[in-house]
């Protein structure tokens, strides 16, 4: 008969808890993190089977070294942040079908017709430009504390991507616009093909941001899903 | 013998290999089977695992799945077609490499 210590539910939500604390906030990198604590902990109870839950784990957290999860998190931080850009990658990929194409092409002339015949057209376009980014700010927080109240508040790692995403492609187009130097600012402002493409690469990042937070939300509801069955 | 200063080119590789090789993998076993299989000349801190487990998986290199194990959800990981392709050129790649290396080194076979 097997008398192998395990790790039981109290021990898992302590590991969970420090975890936490030591900057590891999306669960599904926590998940995988103390799974191998747990693992390490059986396996030195397993040489020292008297050993406390508390000296076993500050034994095993010494091999992650004296940065501890620091390394892991920071990298997990890259991780997110590339998993992220390449979903919006391939959204814009699976943009690239001849029905969507023509569909862009199509509006982009209308645009462009509007902005280069109609007085005023330009600005008009520009602040509606604005407009549909500061809808996509508020839908990005909405979606997101929305896929926060799945599993009591928890974030995952395309949650936290979103969010970053979202205040660097701002950056980024605010930097294009307002920061490009008076002269260059008012030459692109100008030009009526930068005005309809600025406004059609801001509705699709929209589109493609939001699209992320509901895969996130699929993969929430899916760890939960699966959390309630382990118990 | 001290692995650290070689293994960092060649961790992608033993990772896909050996989840190539298990099918389907987690992260306390890699570490352990690594050292299991090299007699314990190879070690793979967490600090360099998990890093690339996350970059192979956002490289589609691998894939990843929730399962209950021991009570606990446990991330398993299996290899993607493209992963299996990148087993297969590295193999070649690696061993032209230790041919080489055996050559520079005038390196010669351990005898029985």
């Amino acid at each position: 008969m097997s008398t192998e210590r395990k790790i039981g539910p109290k021990e898992l939500a302590y590991l969970h808890s420090y975890c936490k604390k030591k900057d590891i906030v999306y669960i599904d990198l926590r998940i995988e993190l103390v799974d191998h604590l747990a693992e390490l902990i059986q396996a030195r109870w397993a040489e020292h089977p008297n050993e406390d839950f508390k000296t076993a784990f500050h034994n095993v957290y010494k091999s992650f070294g004296i940065f501890g999860f620091l390394t892991i998190a920071e990298q997990h931080q890259a991780a997110m942040q590339k998993r992220y850009w390449r979903g919006i990658w391939q959204f814009f990929k699976g943009w690239l079908t001849p029905p969507k194409v023509l569909a862009t092409a199509s509006i982009f002339s209308l645009l462009y017709l509007l902005v280069s015949r109609v007085d005023g057209a330009n600005n008009a376009v520009m602040i509606a430009a604005g407009l549909v980014f500061i809808t996509s700010i508020f839908l990005t927080i909405w979606q997101y504390q929305s896929n926060k109240n799945i599993l009591h508040r928890e974030k995952n790692m395309l949650m936290g991507g979103s969010k970053q995403g979202l205040f660097w492609f701002g950056y980024i187009m605010w930097l294009i616009t307002f920061n490009s130097g008076p002269t260059a600012r008012e030459h692109m402002i100008e030009l009526p093909w930068f005005t309809a493409a600025f406004f059609i690469t801001i509705c699709l990042f929209t589109a493609a941001n939001y699209g992320l937070l509901k895969k996130a939300k699929k993969e929430l509801l899916l760890l939960k899903e699966k959390l309630a069955v382990s118990g | 013998m001290s692995s650290k200063k070689y293994i960092k080119g060649f961790l992608e590789d033993i990772v896909l290999h050996l989840i190539g090789q298990e099918g389907e993998m987690y992260g306390y076993d890699l570490t352990k089977r690594v050292e299991e299989l090299s007699n314990g000349a190879i070690k793979i801190t967490e600090g360099a695992l998990y890093p690339i487990l996350h970059k192979l998986e956002n490289e589609e290199k691998l894939t990843a799945t929730f399962k209950e194990a021991n009570g606990r959800l446990r991330k398993y990981y299996t290899l993607t077609p493209i992963g299996g392709k990148k087993v297969e050129t590295s193999a070649i790649d690696l061993l032209d490499f230790l041919g080489g290396l055996q050559q520079l080194f005038n390196l010669q076979p351990a005898s029985k």
